[in-house]
Order: structure tokens, then sequence, then C-alpha cells
């Protein structure tokens, strides 16, 4: 809940900056007087993600599962009674934002991703990805029109923060590569922004 | 003199009385005549509110989806749906949307179509997984080969519900006996849930504390028949269901039975029992069903208490009788020759902890909802919860007694479901060699050789 308020709160004091001068972006689009680029605004939900999911990671699910060892982290959290992966529960919120009108979309995607509808898919989301592995610590902006509409596009690298991560994804029945370390860039967030 | 052709006069007069003909059917209660097709067999029922669906508008695509989403909207939520309309609304699907836009229930469920309406009730593409899941058999080589119209095949999955199909499920429950060591149903525990809520409930009344006004005589037959149910025995009295602010009535409707049983009552008026109550409608009855149902119940009017006749409330009437006073197909008419009546049968007779099985307690299964940490079992009164796929029934009903496997495969059984599940299914369920397979594959770390 906290991240979807974070998040909406943040989309919609960016997006009404937005609206009041925002005519058009490029990869390095300049600041309209009065409001943000898409890139700042992207930069700055990103960093909103990216904390509530370490956090998540680290102080709920490697404490409880990897050190504390008093629950189980499963795909079937419901069924099995435990808590959900930190990667479901990123997409959660995602839903969730879908279903709002913040008038911004964000996906978790990889290179090797378990489920293989969150493989690239664009020519951004390949390219992206493909350059936050080659350029480590480097984020990747570009502009892409899908369905009609053109959208401010960013890749951000998605780490691996905590030892739940790796030997989750290198044990997993559907991992196409079971060799991640803490650090390893394992996939991407990618956050679209209609301009 | 203005002379006037007197067929000018004809086609006025024949004008105005269509004109009057339509209007009176638009306004009144005949809409039906403007139907563009019949509608399915799950919302005929309404038919004659077209705003249930449509609003004020008819293009509108928004307002069917809301429409849609606001009766079955929770339903998809509790079952985990599978394909929720968050997982198309994002840009990187647009090109799949273009081609099936999976945002909207009406792109596959279409009304009002009854020469593409399947026998399930609901229109559907054939090869819908083709667009997303095209290339299953990459990772997937069990699947090769296999036809995507094939893919929803009973037992196989679902595109809502996948509860008792998902892999894991398959594998935590591979091996299972048919009958299970324990089959006991959950036991309802209203009584116990309002017990603790409130200890006025823990009253127990006899036919002196009753409290209908001196103006009204109660017979014989209903004091005994009030004071041998639960409603005595919980402290409710005469009082509690037939006065509406200080005025007597006599015929108590859902709203009155809603105050203690509000998600039967809810269950109920979502079902195709209580729907045309539940929207406003006149009650249906029972000969307006398109059912093939006994015509000596056609007058009968559906409400809680048709099932629930008063003053008994007799529960173990309204699970059987009352189903079997309506119902006359095949499956219902092998009831009481099946096994799951004679083991109730037997288990009336010996009084055992053993347990039958009603028409209700596989159609309105019993749920335990647990709220605030405290469970209430309750009966669903909506049968559509459970009806069609029905491998929704697995679950939620056949898996208390019977193994997965042998659930799944009795489901997927036409013959089996005509005579009452009396026989063996005649059909495997390959799912569960397929995925204890992959259990091997990983076991001995041979799963992404495999994927190669």
């Amino acid at each position: 809940m906290k991240t979807r308020r974070n998040i909406i709160s943040l989309s919609a004091l960016s997006l009404a900056l937005i609206a009041g001068g925002i005519v058009g972006c490029s990869k390095e689009s300049a600041a309209p007087a009065g409001g943000i680029t898409p890139q700042k605004m992207s930069d700055a939900l990103h960093a909103v993600m990216v904390a509530d999911r370490t956090v998540y990671t680290k102080k709920v699910v490697n404490r409880l599962v990897k050190d504390e060892k008093v629950i189980k982290a499963t795909e079937q959290w419901k069924d099995d009674k435990s808590l959900p992966l930190p990667a479901q529960m990123f997409r959660f919120g995602s839903e969730l934002v879908a279903d709002s009108d913040a008038n911004f979309s964000y996906s978790l995607l990889s290179l090797w991703p378990i489920n293989k509808q969150n493989e690239p898919k664009t020519e951004a989301e390949k390219t992206g990805l493909q350059y936050i592995f080659d350029n480590p610590g480097k984020n990747y902006y570009t502009e892409e029109a899908l369905g009609g509409t053109n959208y401010f596009t960013a890749v951000y690298p998605d780490v691996a923060v905590a030892p739940v991560c790796v030997s989750c994804h290198n044990e997993h029945k559907d991992t196409p590569k079971d060799d991640f370390k803490i650090g390893d860039v394992m996939g991407g967030v990618v956050i679209r922004i209609p301009i | 003199m203005l002379r006037i052709n007197k067929w000018w006069l004809v086609w006025l007069a024949f004008t105005l009385l269509l004109s009057a003909y339509y209007t009176n059917a638009l306004v009144g209660s005949e809409k039906n005549k403007f139907l563009p097709g019949k509608a399915t067999d799950g919302h005929y029922q309404i038919e004659d509110k077209c705003d249930t669906c449509h609003g004020d508008g008819f293009d509108d695509k928004e307002t069917l989806q809301k429409s849609c989403v606001r009766c079955h909207g929770d339903e998809l939520k509790k079952v985990n749906d599978s394909h929720p309309k968050s997982k198309f609304t994002n840009p990187r699907n647009a090109d799949r949307i273009a081609i099936l836009d999976a945002r909207y229930c009406v792109t596959c469920h279409v009304e009002h179509k009854t020469e593409k309406t399947l026998p399930m009730g609901v229109t559907m593409p054939e090869d819908y997984c083709y667009l997303c899941h095209q290339d299953v058999a990459k990772n997937r080589p069990s699947h090769k080969g296999m036809g995507f119209e094939t893919c929803d095949d009973a037992g196989c999955h679902n595109y809502h519900d996948n509860k008792a199909l998902y892999e894991e499920f398959l594998v935590k429950h591979n091996g299972e006996p048919e009958n299970l060591q324990t089959m006991m149903l959950p036991e309802k525990n209203l009584k116990t849930v309002f017990h603790q809520k409130n200890e006025k409930y823990k009253q127990v009344l006899t036919p002196k504390d009753m409290n209908n006004p001196e103006s009204v005589t109660v017979s014989p037959k209903i004091s005994y028949q009030w004071h041998s149910t639960a409603h005595a025995k919980s402290g409710v009295n005469c009082s509690s269901c037939h006065n509406e602010k200080e005025h007597w009535i006599f015929k108590p409707n859902q709203k009155v039975c809603a105050e203690c049983h509000e998600k039967e009552t809810d269950g109920f008026l979502a079902s195709r029992h209580g729907m045309r109550t539940g929207e406003g409608l006149p009650a249906m009855k029972v000969g307006e069903a398109r059912l093939s149902l006994r015509g000596t119940a056609a007058n009968k009017v559906l409400n809680c208490q048709s099932c629930h006749t008063d003053h008994s409330f007799n529960t173990e009437k309204a699970a059987v009788d009352a189903c079997l006073g309506c119902h006359e197909d095949d499956h219902s008419k092998a009831y009481k020759k099946s096994k799951h009546y004679r083991a109730m049968l037997e288990a009336k007779s010996t009084k055992t902890n053993k347990q039958g099985v009603t028409c209700a307690n596989c159609h309105m299964p019993r749920l335990t909802i647990r709220e605030n940490g405290v469970d209430r079992t309750l009966v669903d009164h909506n049968q559509n919860n459970t009806l069609r796929p029905n491998e929704k029934m697995a679950r939620t009903v056949c898996m208390k007694c019977h193994g997965l496997k042998f659930s799944l495969e009795s489901l997927a059984d036409t013959n089996l479901i005509n005579n009452n599940f009396e026989g063996s299914p005649s059909l495997e369920n390959k799912g569960f060699a397929m995925v204890m397979e992959r259990e091997e594959l990983k076991r001995k770390g041979l799963i992404k050789d495999d994927k190669k």
C-alpha cells in the first residue's frame, strides 16, 4: 500500500507539472518552464520503486526466509501461507497502478525470465536490457511509439541485492540461467510515460 | 375541399398503432422485443432490464465493461484470475490487444449471438491462447504438437480460474487415492459465530416465549416448526423476522433474511435463482427458466422460502428435495441412485461421523472464509461459482473427499456426470504425467538441457 501511495502521489505531482508545460521530449529533453522532464519523473518513480523493492527483499524476505528461517517465500504464497516473492510484490504494485489512472506504467523484464512473458518484446526493451547488462550502473532512455502513442521509455538495471534473489532464480525449474551472483544485473525495470 | 386518399389514412393509422405498440414495449416490461438476439443462459433472466449491462448508452464499451465487473469482478478476484485486465494495459502489449483486446470481457464473450454461444453458455474465440503462447513448446516440450484449441480441454487450463490446475498444485496432489482417508465437508458454524458475536443469540426460546401480536394467530404446526429450528435455539423470535418498523409483515422477503444471513443472501441474489430479484425485477418463476424443469413446479416463485420452507427452514430438505422438486435432467434424476446419496442414507442410519453428499454440497458448496482471524463456514448460494467450467468444482468441492486426479478425470467425463458418478472415469488426465516428468528432470538436473 505504501509503495502504491508513494508512487501514485509522486506520479500525480509529476504529471500535473508535465501537463503544465511539457509538449515533447527527447532522450535528453529539456525541462519546460516550471516543470520536470519525463526522465526526471521516471528517475524519481524508479527511486521509490527500487527503495521499496530493496526494503522488502532485504528486511522482510531475506531476513525471515534466509536468516530467521521462520517462513518461506513462494510463488503460490496464498496456498502455501507464505510470503510473496519480491518479484511478485513488485508486479502486484505494477498491476494496481495499471488499474488506476496513473498515466504511466512499469514492468520487470529480463533477458533470462522465469516467465517467458517477461522477456523483452519491443525494440526499446531489447536494446535497453542489453545496454544495462553491457554497461553496469547505467540506465537506458529512449522514446518509442506503441499502439499509436509515443512514450518516453526508461530501462533501469535490476540488481540481485540479497542471497534470496540468486538462490531462488538459480534453483527455479524454469530459469534459463543458474549462475547468478549477488550484484549481478538480473533484469531491468522498464518505465513508460506517454508524451 | 381537401381530399385525402384513404390509403394515406390507413398508412397513418398503421404507423401510429405500430409506434404505440413499440413505445409501450420500450417503456413497459417487454423490452425483450428489441433484443438483437437471445441473451445467453446466464443473462436471459435479466434481459428485460437492458440498462443492467448497457447503462444509458449502447455503444460504450467502458459501460459494458463496468457492468461485467460489477457482477463478475469479485468472483474473478477470488479465484486469482490468471488473466486480469491489468496484464494487458501495459503499452508493451499494444500489438496483442490490437488483435485480441483482452482488456474487455466482450472481446471474447459476446452477448445476443446464439449461433456462436457454446454449451458452456458463453462465446469464445477458438484458439485465443496462440497469440501470447505460440512458442509454448519451446519451454514445455510435452506440449509439442498440441492444438491451441485444446488448451482449455477439461482438466488442462482455464483462462481465468486455474486454482486447481497450476503445476505445483498437481505435483503436490499427485498420487492421491480416489477416496481420501478423511472424507469430510467442513461443518457450518453460523451458530458459533453468532454466539461469539452477541450473548442474546445464546437464548433458547420455547413456544411460550413467542412474541407474535394478539391479532396474529399462530397455528400449532407453525409453533412446532419454529421451536424445532436453530432460530428458536438462537433467540430468534417471531418479531425478529416479522416486524418491520413496528408493523407486522406476513411474508418477510430476502432483506429480512439478509439481516443475519447476509453473505448467503448476496450469493442467492447473484445466482441464476435470484439474479432477477437482485436486479430489482420481479422474482423468477420456475416456468420462466430455459432449462427443462418439472411442469408441476412452473408457478413456483424463486425466493429464500422456495427452498428453505418456512417455518421449519429444514436445510436437509433444502439441499436435496428442493432441488429435485424442479430439476429433472439425467444428472438430477440419477442422484437418488448414486453413491453420494447412498452414503448419506448410510450416514443417517448408522449415525457415525460419515457423510453423504447432497445436491447442495456440490452445487452450493460450503466455503470457509477467514475474516479478522475468525473462520466462518457458510453455504455459497451462487451456484455459478462452481458450475462452468466444472473444474472450478474440483478444489472447492470434490477434493474434500477425493484425490485431485480422480476429481478432474471424473469432472471431464460427460457420461459419469449424466449418471451422477456411478462408475469410474474413462479419461486419463495427462497433466499429472507431464508435471511429474518435469519434476524428475529437475531432480536429475536435466531440465535446462531439455529446453535447449
